[in-house]
């Protein structure tokens, strides 16, 4: 297992957010979702960006929806995380279980 | 159709994304982008909607530019070495061409008026903007997809000669305003017309791409 298999941490809250969205994930409810849960202002270019790294390395795919006249006839970019993403954020979730295992995070420095 | 919904964003901030967004993106980021716009400005009024958009656009193309060079540096990095010789090499002939045209006048026509030299310079000047265009379209052609961000990586390398040149021709005179400004065209003209050559290539393969709609496995 190579250090590529563990998701980033913003690569984390997307598939998170894909994940709780399940079949209306897209850019928009993506963006809103993290926004929403996190309370972290992110832009549809950071969350493309992202979306394209995990679809290179296989974690999610995606399909074109039908355009709608509110989107200027454009379609929705919907997008499912795969069975490999699924076993990539349990790994992730492990190692950061693991990693916190015993700390006191509530602790000030 | 609510008030909302007949707003539209600002049109250059529309362009500035139109640019820099890839193909296979091309309905996903500002079909997103205009369904939230008309969200905002539906709840929080249009000068904030414009604000919300210009906002986004400018980090997306942030984003989009720096996920292009993460994605494929090889090619993009072909594409500034290729670029920059080939305007180096297209320099090279436009000033040949000068060179030898001033040469054949000088030594074949007596008498030459003002109003020829600003033609020859004016033709001259338009040859080497349609060299420079045409190194636009080529690297464009070149670089599938990313196609701005190479031509403006080659356009920001080319720069640097550029205002090189342009001190150099300022340097130990004033010259009045007309004579800088025609200098700094002659100097930037050229970058101005590789990028206007790449947008003419990314609207015509735009138009002939359609993208491939495919379904739920």
């Amino acid at each position: 297992m190579s250090s590529r298999d563990y998701l980033g941490e913003f690569e984390h809250i997307v598939v998170l957010a894909l994940l709780r969205l399940s079949d209306q994930a897209y850019g928009v409810t993506v963006r809103q979702e993290i926004e929403v849960r996190t309370g972290r202002a992110v832009s549809i270019g950071a969350i493309y960006a992202t979306l394209g790294r995990l679809e290179t390395k296989g974690y999610v795919n995606s399909y074109l929806g039908d355009p709608t006249p509110e989107r200027g006839g454009r379609s929705k970019r919907f997008f499912r995380v795969t069975a490999k993403g699924v076993a990539a954020v349990n790994r992730t979730h492990r190692a950061l279980r693991s990693m916190t295992e015993g700390l006191r995070l509530a602790r000030s420095y | 159709m609510t008030q909302a919904s007949s707003v539209q964003p600002p049109r250059v901030a529309v362009w500035l994304l139109d640019l820099f967004t890839p193909y296979e993106q091309t309905e996903s980021i500002p079909g997103d982008l205009l369904e939230e716009f008309s969200d905002v400005a539906a709840k929080s009024g249009v000068a904030y909607a414009r604000r919300w958009y210009w906002r986004q656009s400018v980090r997306t193309v942030f984003h989009l530019v720096r996920s292009g060079f993460r994605v494929a540096p090889w090619s993009i990095a072909g594409a500034v070495v290729g670029g920059v010789l080939l305007v180096q090499l297209g320099h090279a002939f436009t000033e040949g061409g000068i060179r030898t045209w001033n040469e054949f006048l000088s030594h074949h026509v007596h008498r030459v008026s003002h109003f020829d030299l600003f033609l020859m310079n004016s033709g001259m000047y338009l040859w080497r903007l349609t060299v420079s265009m045409l190194i636009g379209c080529i690297i464009a052609l070149a670089c599938k997809s990313r196609e701005m961000l190479a031509t403006i990586t080659v356009s920001l390398v080319c720069s640097i000669q550029a205002v090189t040149g342009f001190w150099t021709f300022l340097h130990g005179w004033s010259p009045p305003l007309p004579i800088v400004l025609v200098g700094a065209l002659y100097s930037f003209g050229g970058l101005f017309a590789m990028l206007i050559g790449c947008g003419i290539v990314r609207k015509y393969r735009f138009r002939s791409l359609r993208p491939d709609i495919v379904g739920p496995n």
